[in-house]
Order: structure tokens, then sequence, then C-alpha cells
């Protein structure tokens, strides 16, 4: 199992769109923050002496735009997750990979698995990374003030969440990469079932948003207790259950799949 | 080493008849030396392959490799099993070398395996570079590296030189023919029977997802009768009457005839036609061939139930 994953972090990490996706957020990031350096001032005297707070970026909206990124991790989670089953397919890679490792269940386990750590890892790393750009420009050329405990456990918590939901979409993209046997067709129908299979969902059956995947995700990404568009409250839990529930069901159909199908 | 026992591959359509890729293949493939897998393309060849390393369930039939069960032994011999399934698949834009790496890692194999077949495939100099820029015939190398890295007993290889140029041919066929003097099993699948008559010391031939013919080399070319001599002469017609006249069986080909007697008895065949005027300008054994045989046996009418196709690509 160990020599397995040892080979699926290689296999993974030597991918060069995971490579390029990550240089390509981190040159995103500088980007941001310089645009912020730029644009940011401290706070007025005068404006602080009143007791507000006027200066540019305030790192005290740092947690919310970290959630305002959150939408682009996720599409690299779902590129990255989609990618990874869909190139073995298309490069045939995979009826190597099973003459080398039999055991179908446990080979596509252990991807989704190595799949979802690293695209963790990969998320934390970069939202750190914008925290961090970010918390620099703040300190030099913006406001710091109300950075206080809860707002560090609201930017950690924050991240976290992100992470998770950049995760599980990985592992989704991944598990329908697997049934389709095609990168881009694992990321159309990721596409075209949250913009437009759930868009006419909600407007024609609205009892079922609070179980559909964005509801899910954009409710456990806030990190409270939301309206997810129908009047009803979603709870974090069960927004994180939902999320959760959809990427499960579909790497358990993806690993079925796997071990009966024959691979040509 | 490898046994096979009424094989049947059926890959199931929505609409119309189920496409029959191995019909009923019975094989055995003794420990040691080169085993050739010969048949057309379509035979069911690759399936046959595939089946035997689990990739396709097989419909009806039993597969024994390295004595365990197929597919449900597999994990405890597929490391003693070298293999190459159609053309090689790898990362097209990792290096030749991370291929190996990352399947090396999946056995534990030390870096220095890699460096090992990698000079023995020759492509040591080339390893850094993405595999992409590789010739077809490096690509087929590559392949053939990577099914040397576990050191395997047994080495499964279909159509290994695919896209090799004649130098690489006989590399190939050196490399083959050394792996198999070293005590391991090579049961190799081709369709380039020169190189399979030389390299092989057993051969199966199949066709129409059955075997039509099996066993070594020699007997499978001694099967097909017809030894005898091969005169050409400029009138065929007065020769076949000159050696009918002397008591010998003669029978035209493409502008030669096929004498039904022992090599032996060349000079006798010769001084039949001499001594009416007539004088040979080609005799010599008629030696059956590979491509012979396995063009007689694959080329055989086929029955009703016969109609094979090759399983999905």
């Amino acid at each position: 199992m160990i020599r397995l994953i040892r080979s699926e972090a290689l296999r993974l990490l030597s991918r060069r769109m995971l490579r390029g996706l990550a240089l390509l957020a981190v040159a995103g990031i500088v980007l941001a923050c310089v645009i912020a350096a730029i644009n940011g001032h401290r706070p007025t005297a005068s404006v602080v002496a009143a007791g507000f707070d006027d200066g540019r970026p305030r790192l005290a909206d740092l947690p919310g735009i970290l959630k305002g990124t959150s939408f682009i991790l996720i599409a690299i989670g779902l590129v990255v997750g989609a990618s990874s089953v869909g190139a073995d397919w298309q490069q045939g890679t995979m009826a190597t990979l099973l003459t080398w490792e039999p055991r179908r269940v446990r080979v596509f386990v252990v991807r989704l698995l190595t799949i979802a750590v690293v695209v963790t890892l990969l998320t934390v790393v970069l939202l750190a990374l914008l925290s961090l750009g970010l918390a620099l420009v703040a300190s030099t050329r913006g406001s710091t003030v109300g950075t206080d405990d809860a707002w560090f456990r609201a930017v950690v918590g924050t991240i976290l969440r992100i992470s998770v939901v950049a995760s599980l979409t990985a592992v989704l993209g991944a598990a329908i990469a697997g049934i389709g046997r095609h990168t881009a067709a694992a990321m159309g129908a990721v596409f075209v079932y949250l913009a437009v299979v759930e868009s006419l969902l909600r407007g024609l059956v609205p009892r079922w948003v609070p179980n559909m995947l964005s509801s899910g995700m954009v409710v456990f990404i806030d990190g409270r207790a939301g309206d997810p568009g129908n009047g009803a409250v979603l709870s974090v839990e069960r927004a994180l259950a939902t999320v959760v529930v959809y990427a499960g069901v579909f790497a358990a159909l993806a690993t079925t799949l796997f071990r009966v199908r024959d691979v040509n | 080493m490898i046994q096979i026992e009424g094989l049947r591959k059926e890959y199931r359509r929505v609409r119309g008849r189920a496409t029959v890729a191995v019909d009923g293949l019975d094989l055995e493939v003794p420990s040691g030396g080169v085993y050739g897998f010969l048949g057309p393309n379509g035979a069911g060849k690759t399936t046959t392959i595939r089946c035997l390393l689990g990739l396709v369930r097989p419909t009806a039939g039993r597969i024994r490799l390295l004595g365990s069960d197929v597919p449900r032994g597999l994990p405890g011999t597929l490391p003693g099993v070298g293999s190459i399934v159609e053309a090689p698949a790898m990362f097209a834009r990792f290096s030749g070398r991370r291929n190996l790496e990352i399947l090396a890692r999946l056995d534990g194999i030390a870096d220095a395996a890699i460096d090992r077949v990698l000079e023995r495939v020759e492509l040591a100099d080339r390893a850094r570079d993405p595999v992409r820029t590789y010739s077809l015939g490096m690509k087929q190398r590559l392949g053939i590296a990577a099914a040397l890295l576990k050191d395997p007993s047994v080495l499964v290889l279909d159509e290994p030189a695919n896209g090799l140029d004649p130098a690489g041919i006989v590399e190939v066929r050196q490399l083959l023919r050394s792996l198999g003097e070293e005590g391991r099993t090579v049961f190799v699948s081709s369709h380039i029977l020169s190189e399979v008559q030389q390299t092989a010391d057993r051969v199966a031939i199949l066709a129409r997802g059955r075997c039509v013919k099996a066993g070594p080399v020699h007997e499978v070319l001694a099967s097909r009768g017809g030894a005898g001599l091969v005169v050409k002469l400029r009138d065929l017609a007065a020769g076949r009457a000159a050696l009918a006249a002397a008591g010998f069986d003669a029978r035209p080909g493409e502008g030669v005839l096929h004498v039904a007697v022992g090599p032996g008895r060349a000079e006798d065949v010769s001084r039949a036609l001499a001594e009416r005027g007539l004088f040979v300008t080609e005799l010599r054994p008629d030696e059956a061939d590979l491509e012979t045989v396995f063009l007689e046996l694959t080329q055989a009418p086929s029955g009703p139930d016969d109609a094979t196709d090759e399983g999905p690509a």
C-alpha cells in the first residue's frame, strides 16, 4: 500500500498540469498583492481618531477575501482531480499500471486519496501565501485593525473549509473522469451540472435546494448556517455532509465500475 | 507456466450479435524459452494477453499464470511477470526515466535497476528526455525496459517489434533470444513471422479466436507436409512430362514444379530432365517456412460460427 501511495504521489506531483496551475496561482497571488499595495493606503489619523478605519486593504476583511477566491481553488481542484484520472485513460497508462498492481479497488482508492491530500495541501499553501502576502501589504500600506484571536480563527477556519471543498471537488472530478474515462467529459459534466442542472432545479423544485452540491459548498465555505436560496436554513454540518455525499457516491460508483469493467 | 483452457471472450453490443474475440482457446506454455503467439489481425492475440494479465474479464474459461488462477492470484504472480500490451503506454510528457520510476515505486525497485534496464535497451542517454520526443522504436524499447524492470521470470510481450526499424528488430530478436536463454519464459505475440521463426522455440497459431496449431517450431513446419524439391526450368510442361515418364510426381507451382521426393534424390531428378534435353535453372529443397504454414492455417475457410473480430482496441 505504501509503495502504491509513493508511486501515485510521484505521478501526481510530476504532472505539468499540477505544477502549471500552482505556478499560475502563485503568480495571481503576487499580482493581487502588488495591486493591493499600489492601491493601498494607511488609515487617516483624523478618521481613526473618530473611531473609524479607512485604511485599505483591511486585514480584517481577509476571511471574506479568501472566500472570494474559493471558486478559483475549487476549479483548480476539479481540473487536477479530473485530469489526474482522465489522462491515465487517454494515454493508456491505466493498463500499464494494472499490470503492476492488479488490485483495482486499492489502485483507485489510493488514487482518490492521493488527489484529495495533494489538493488539500496545495489549497492550504496557496491560501496561506495569499494571507501572508495580504498581511504584509496591510501591515505596510493598509490597516491591521481588528485582527484579534477571533479573526485569526476565522482565517484558519476559512482556509481549512475551502481546502476541504476543493479536495472533495477534486475527488468528485476524479471519480467522474474514472466513470467517463475522459478528463474533458468529467469537467464538462460537473460544469453542466452546477451551471445548468442545479440552476434549473433551483427554480423548478425549490425544496431540493438544500440538497444541492452548490448549496452545500457555499454554506460550508461561509462557515455559518444560512439560506441556500429557498428560505430554509442549511446548517454547516449538513452543508458539509451534502458535499461529502456527492463526492462519496460518485467515488463509490467509479470504484465499483473500475473494478468490474474491462481495460482495453 | 501459462495454462489457458477454453478461453472465450465476447464483447457484447447494445444491438446485434456479440463480437467473439477469443473462442475456446486452449494453450499451454511451458517454462523457459521463447513462445511465439501468432495470428492475423483480429485473431484474438491481444484479447488473450489482456485476459492473461487480468485487464479483461473472460466470458468463459480458465487461465493459470505461474501456477495461480487469473485474476484471483495476480497480486501474487504479477511481480514475476513483465509485460507489454499493444503499444507500450507511458506518460508522454514525463521523461522515460520518470515513467520507469513511477512503476519502480510500485514494487519497491531500486534506482540501480532502472539504470540497468535503460542500459540494456540502449536508452540511457535519452532517459531524461520526454517520452513524446521518442521515436516509435524508442517507445517500444522503453516498454521493454519497463517489462524487464521487475527482473521477471515470465515476459508477456504483445508485438514488441512493432514500429522498429530493421536494426531495432534484430536487437529485439537478440534480446528475446537472450532472455529465453536466461531461463525466462518469453511469451511473445507477433505477426513478423520470419522473426518468430528465428527467435521462438515453440509457437501457437491463432485464427478466428482459436488455436489452429501449436508446438515446437520444427514440428509445426513439418506438419505442413509437402517436403520435396522445387525445380525451375524454362519449359514447365515438358519438364513435368519428363519427370512423370521417369516416375516422379511433379505438380506445377508458380513458375516452378514441386516434385514429391526427398532432397536426397535431387541428382535423379536432374538426370531425368537432362536425359530429355531439359536443364534446370534452379533446384532446391521445398522447405516450408512459418509464413507459408501461417497463411495456410489462417486463411482456411471458416464455418458460419467462426466469424470473429478483435475486441475493442
